[in-house]
């Protein structure tokens, strides 16, 4: 069965070359198929050490892939913060730009915020970046294409970025130290803003974020977090007959029949309760306490201790919050200026150009990250080669030894056939046939083995530097096909150019 | 009378290393469907006759005056230039008019006996299980077992193994058999029985058998004409050559020569030219 399928994709024709070949085949590769052997251990590590080489390639670049390298960020000291004006002016000129092939300038903010735990109600402070909605660097983030979207909305490159002002766009691996492990469950986030605390949406759930913060916001949601409510409208801070406390417990009626036991300092008027997803499928109830007299908000501190206090049942504090798009605000006074490249050709002219002019040191560490990975990357590349091209000498010089051992033991059955009429072209054709079919079955005995492993070792090892299924491997395989079919011919033709009567007679 | 020669030499040169003649042959016409014995001492050139007619090797050095014409079945066709023809054409051209037995046998290692034997006709193209049955035929005549078919090379002795490979030469479509030895491993009773097959086999299909031999008994037996090679020239331009009165035909049972005398004592002639 098996001889029949190599016969076919050999296009192995008549008795004669089925005869020949298959014997020929048992002969080359050992009684103990130990030619067989031998090659597949050879191929398996040449594989082995391509997969790691490769598997190490791709994981360094997988790491340093950062979509957000094309960014040169400059943190506006004191010491010039009076000449940020001037560079902004500068850069944004069209010549400017194209000599530093610059995209455009932005300006941000890095803040710490105060999250509350899902899990354990404990605080965190983590670490925002402002980001504006028409910054090139939000559509980087959220681009569909570059897979960095986890969940939530992503953004396909048409038109203008379309979403909220006041969500947030967080990492995943923020949200999970947050305590959520559903990452792509969650909503709404509790954040606490002084004595308050809001809910807002999370517009999209990341891999990975620049500037290594935890979550990236508009300006705008910025200001309305960090300025004066009073200035903002962000929170109604005026006296109030009215608070918001929320409670995971779903029963409407005991929770209300609980906020009345539990506040006894505070006689409560009349009550309303609302449901709303915090995460998917978990319902949370938002109580409304209103009362007869209007407090001031420390006031409504005061009460919602009490409501903690008494209660059996877990209460947070809930803020009412307006996103206030009407007037939409920017940062005044940014601590960062970002810069985008087109290309990253001209940054280190740039960062001369702007310590030349303004004596202003810009930070460098992504573009040299990446120089590095770059040169790291370029050593692994190289050493492959070398790796693979050893191989190859390997291989061809084992496949050509072997054959031309076993031609030299017959050559005078070569003479014999070929004074019988054989021509060289049968010949040569069917040795080919031979060793292709033996370094198929090596290579294929050998990729099986890595396939094996690989399978082992990503089950054993959580992270996997082994890589044997890609194009890289594909095109070794051919390689090293077609350069000991080209090397086997040229060592057949040598032995057949001699006349039968010199095989025969050993001349 | 031309259409009666398998072979008609003029002037040829057998040259291995260019410009060093190891033989030369100034005219020899060899008839069609005989049986042609080359007796000469060791190293006149006997295996370079045969390697030269049977274009196992490329030694004929062509000169205006040299003429190798071949029986081709329909016409005596030059083959001085032969050499020049492209491989596929000459393999074919060995495969179409030449069978051989080598002393050595040459069998393929990996094969078994009965893949050896077809061979020849394998080469040809043709089918297994059609030249199989014979190969058979062929094997009974020379009372070889039947079961041999099947086993392996390396399990057959000297004698089985040289009996293959005659069997391997005659199945094959030929105009001429060259032998070198080819009963060199066998017994007397056992040269003389596939000699005898030979000889059949040549008369049934007009066929020429040449072959080198050291056995002048199985000469005198067998052969309808023995070429006697000797030696010619001295110190570095010593060569083998023919000499037509050394041209043997056995006609109605007595040796003569090839001008039509008798020859009283052919044993004694080649003997001494052997022994020269």
């Amino acid at each position: 069965m098996m001889k029949k399928i190599v016969s076919i994709l050999l296009n192995i024709k008549g008795d004669f070359q089925n005869l020949f070949i298959f014997n020929e085949y048992e002969e080359l590769t050992g009684k103990s198929k130990s030619g067989i052997i031998t090659l597949s251990v050879i191929l398996g590590i040449t594989f082995l050490a391509l997969g790691y080489a490769i598997g190490g390639i791709n994981y360094l670049k997988e790491k340093m892939d950062d979509p957000f390298t094309n960014w040169v960020n400059l943190e506006i000291k004191q010491s010039y913060r009076d000449k940020v004006t001037n560079v902004q002016l500068e850069m944004e000129r069209d010549s400017m730009k194209s000599k530093f092939m610059l995209n455009n300038i932005g300006q941000y903010n890095i803040e710490f915020l105060p999250f509350v735990n899902y899990m354990n109600g404990e605080e965190y402070n983590i670490r925002l970046r402002t980001l504006d909605l028409e910054d090139n660097l939000l559509g980087e983030i959220l681009s569909s294409s570059k897979g960095n979207v986890v969940s939530g909305y992503s953004y396909n490159g048409d038109g203008p970025i379309d979403i909220e002002q006041c969500g947030i766009i967080i990492k995943e691996s923020s949200l999970r130290s947050l305590g959520y492990e559903d990452v792509e469950s969650v909503r709404r986030i509790p954040i606490k803003v002084e004595n308050f605390v809001v809910y807002p949406e999370i517009t999209a759930v990341v891999k990975e974020l620049p500037n290594l913060v935890d979550f990236v916001i508009t300006p705008h949601f910025y200001t309305l977090l960090i300025e004066s409510f009073e200035t903002t409208n962000f929170i109604n801070i005026s006296s109030s007959n009215k608070i918001e406390v929320i409670s995971p417990e779903t029963d409407k009626k005991k929770l209300e029949d609980d906020v009345r036991k539990s506040l006894k300092n505070f006689s409560v008027a009349s009550t309303d309760t609302r449901e709303i997803e915090l995460v998917d499928g978990e319902i949370s109830t938002i109580v409304t306490l209103y009362f007869n007299d209007y407090f001031r908000y420390s006031v409504k501190d005061t009460i919602v201790s009490e409501l903690k206090q008494n209660s059996s049942y877990v209460y947070n504090r809930f803020s009412p919050w307006e996103c206030n798009v009407g007037t939409l605000y920017n940062i005044d006074d940014p601590y960062y200026l970002s810069f985008n490249f087109d290309q990253l050709d001209k940054v280190r002219d740039f960062k001369n150009h702007m310590w030349d002019r303004y004596e202003v040191e810009i930070s460098m560490d992504q573009v040299e990250q990446k120089e590095n990975f770059a040169l790291v990357s370029n050593l692994t590349n190289f050493i492959s080669l070398i790796l693979f091209g050893f191989s190859i000498l390997s291989i061809v010089f084992y496949v050509n030894s072997l054959l031309r051992t076993h031609l030299e033991k017959i050559k005078m059955n070569l003479g014999t056939l070929k004074a019988f009429g054989l021509n060289n072209n049968f010949l040569i054709s069917s040795y080919l046939k031979i060793i292709l079919t033996f370094i198929g079955i090596s290579i294929a005995i050998a990729y099986v083995i890595c396939g094996i492993w690989d399978l082992l070792e990503s089950r054993l090892f959580s992270t996997s530097y082994f890589d044997v299924f890609n194009y890289k491997i594909l095109i070794a395989i051919i390689v090293i096909i077609i350069t000991a079919l080209i090397t086997s011919q040229r060592t057949i033709s040598k032995t057949l150019l001699k006349t039968p009567g010199d095989l025969i007679y050993n001349r | 009378m031309q259409q009666d020669l398998i072979y008609d030499i003029s002037n040829l040169e057998c040259q291995y290393i260019p410009g060093t003649t190891v033989l030369r042959i100034p005219e020899l016409q060899i008839p069609k469907g005989k049986l042609v014995f080359v007796l000469g001492v060791s190293g006149i050139g006997k295996s370079t006759f045969i390697e030269t007619l049977g274009l196992m090797n490329k030694t004929i050095h062509v000169t205006p005056e040299t003429s190798i014409k071949f029986n081709n079945g329909n016409e005596l066709e030059e083959i001085k230039n032969i050499w020049s023809r492209d491989n596929k054409a000459l393999s074919k051209f060995r495969n179409d008019h030449f069978s051989f037995i080598f002393q050595n046998t040459n069998l393929m290692p990996n094969f078994s006996a009965g893949e050896n034997m077809c061979i020849s006709m394998l080469i040809e193209g043709k089918e297994l299980a059609e030249v199989k049955e014979k190969v058979l035929e062929v094997m009974e005549k020379l009372n070889l077992d039947p079961d041999l078919y099947d086993r392996k090379i390396q399990e057959l002795s000297g004698g089985q193994r040289q009996r293959l490979a005659f069997v391997r030469a005659i199945i094959a479509g030929f105009n001429v058999l060259f032998g070198d030895e080819p009963t060199g491993n066998l017994d007397r009773d056992t040269g003389h029985k596939l000699m005898r097959t030979l000889k059949e086999n040549l008369a049934e299909f007009n066929r020429t058998g040449i072959i080198v031999s050291h056995d002048i008994d199985l000469a005198l037996s067998f052969a309808d004409i023995i070429l006697l090679l000797s030696k010619k020239g001295e110190g570095d331009n010593v060569h083998g050559t023919f000499d037509s009165q050394y041209y043997l035909i056995k006609e109605d049972g007595e040796w003569k020569r090839k001008d039509g005398k008798p020859l009283a004592d052919p044993l004694s002639l080649v003997s001494e030219i052997l022994t020269r």
